[in-house]
């Protein structure tokens, strides 16, 4: 059996791949938190616990995590419709996402 | 000594006006930048805000000896009778401009080597390490030569020259930079601040070229303070 050895990747690839980004970058909280809170902002301020999950690309027990950390912030809270359970942006997440738009427009700006 | 002053004389003081609005400008920017680390913990905001800090502080360094320098060379025509206290006076003052124009100097070269870093992603910490180095250097040696004055201003041109070079890149998503609008008034704020240094070079030449430069470099901190004024404090 010929067994091809996979040429070894060298330092400065890798430092290619995360200059010029060919590779997707992992998310960082900050971005985590956006994604949720943008999620129910674009379903009309509520969303049901599995969307939330599909929609921020998380999985069960990262969602649990997150979705305690925002509650206690007070950037969502827990509410019922149509006896279903859904999270509820609140005043304080929605102005938590304008704050963030405004931080990555900034960052974006001066190339950060 | 007197001729440490580079100001002509109707413009004492107005430039240390001009100077606090780039402390002010440079001080916003330093803050959001620091808010901007305490939610992402990123190293690269935390060095972007001390680079600013840096600079608001040189400015502030260049103030403060400007203001001490005009007020001794005011007092010194006042008591050109007493020998020993105006010689004690001009003693005073050289001191006090070498350690400020000293301070000014490093603060400042410091900021905008950490912006360029900052912008242009550097890792190799070694590299950054021995360019903060060349700078102290450059900065310390040339202290009491006739050529400090115009080596920093030429330096901090040379600076501003790379960090612009960044922005125009940026503007047209080139060098596989992701375009981006705003990039255009940062572009056109460095680059005014480049010219107010060449600027500052040309005063052993005519007085008037630091009026020139100082008019200059408001101009280029109000260009970067409408920049943070559309991205942070107006409400979309």
């Amino acid at each position: 059996m010929v067994v091809t050895k996979k040429p070894r990747q060298s330092r400065m690839d890798s430092l290619e791949t995360r200059e010029f980004g060919t590779k997707k970058p992992r998310r960082s909280r900050m971005d985590i938190i956006h994604d949720m809170l943008a999620a129910i902002q674009r379903k009309g301020g509520m969303i049901k616990p599995t969307h939330l999950m599909y929609k921020a690309n998380l999985s069960h027990q990262l969602m649990k995590e997150y979705v305690n950390e925002l509650m206690e912030k007070g950037l969502m809270t827990e509410g019922i419709d149509d006896k279903k359970k859904v999270y509820v942006l609140t005043e304080k997440g929605d102005a938590y996402l304008a704050q963030y738009r405004k931080m990555v427009e900034f960052q974006d700006a001066f190339g950060l | 000594m007197v001729s440490v002053v580079f100001t002509p004389r109707w413009f004492y003081g107005i430039d240390g006006i001009f100077e606090a609005v780039a402390v002010i400008v440079a001080l916003l920017i330093a803050f959001y930048s620091y808010k901007l680390y305490s939610h992402t913990k990123e190293k690269r905001h935390v060095f972007f805000s001390l680079s600013f800090l840096g600079i608001a502080v040189g400015f502030i360094a260049k103030i403060v000896t400007n203001l001490s320098l005009v007020s001794s060379v005011v007092g010194s025509v006042k008591h050109v009778g007493f020998f020993f206290y105006g010689h004690h006076t001009l003693a005073l003052e050289h001191i006090l401009y070498v350690a400020g124009f000293l301070g000014y100097r490093l603060l400042l070269l410091f900021g905008l080597l950490g912006i360029y870093f900052v912008i242009h992603k550097f890792r190799a910490k070694k590299l950054i390490l021995f360019s903060a180095y060349m700078v102290l250097v450059l900065t310390l040696i040339t202290t009491f030569s006739t050529w400090a004055y115009p080596i920093f201003y030429l330096t901090a041109a040379l600076l501003l020259l790379f960090i612009s070079q960044f922005y125009y890149d940026s503007w047209l998503g080139k060098r596989g930079q992701k375009k981006n609008k705003n990039a255009k008034a940062l572009l056109n704020a460095f680059g005014v601040l480049m010219a107010a240094q060449l600027s500052f070079t040309l005063v052993i030449l005519n007085l008037y070229f630091y009026v020139l430069a100082e008019v200059l470099q408001l101009a280029g901190f109000l260009m970067l303070l409408y920049v943070y004024y559309k991205l942070v404090v107006r409400k979309k």
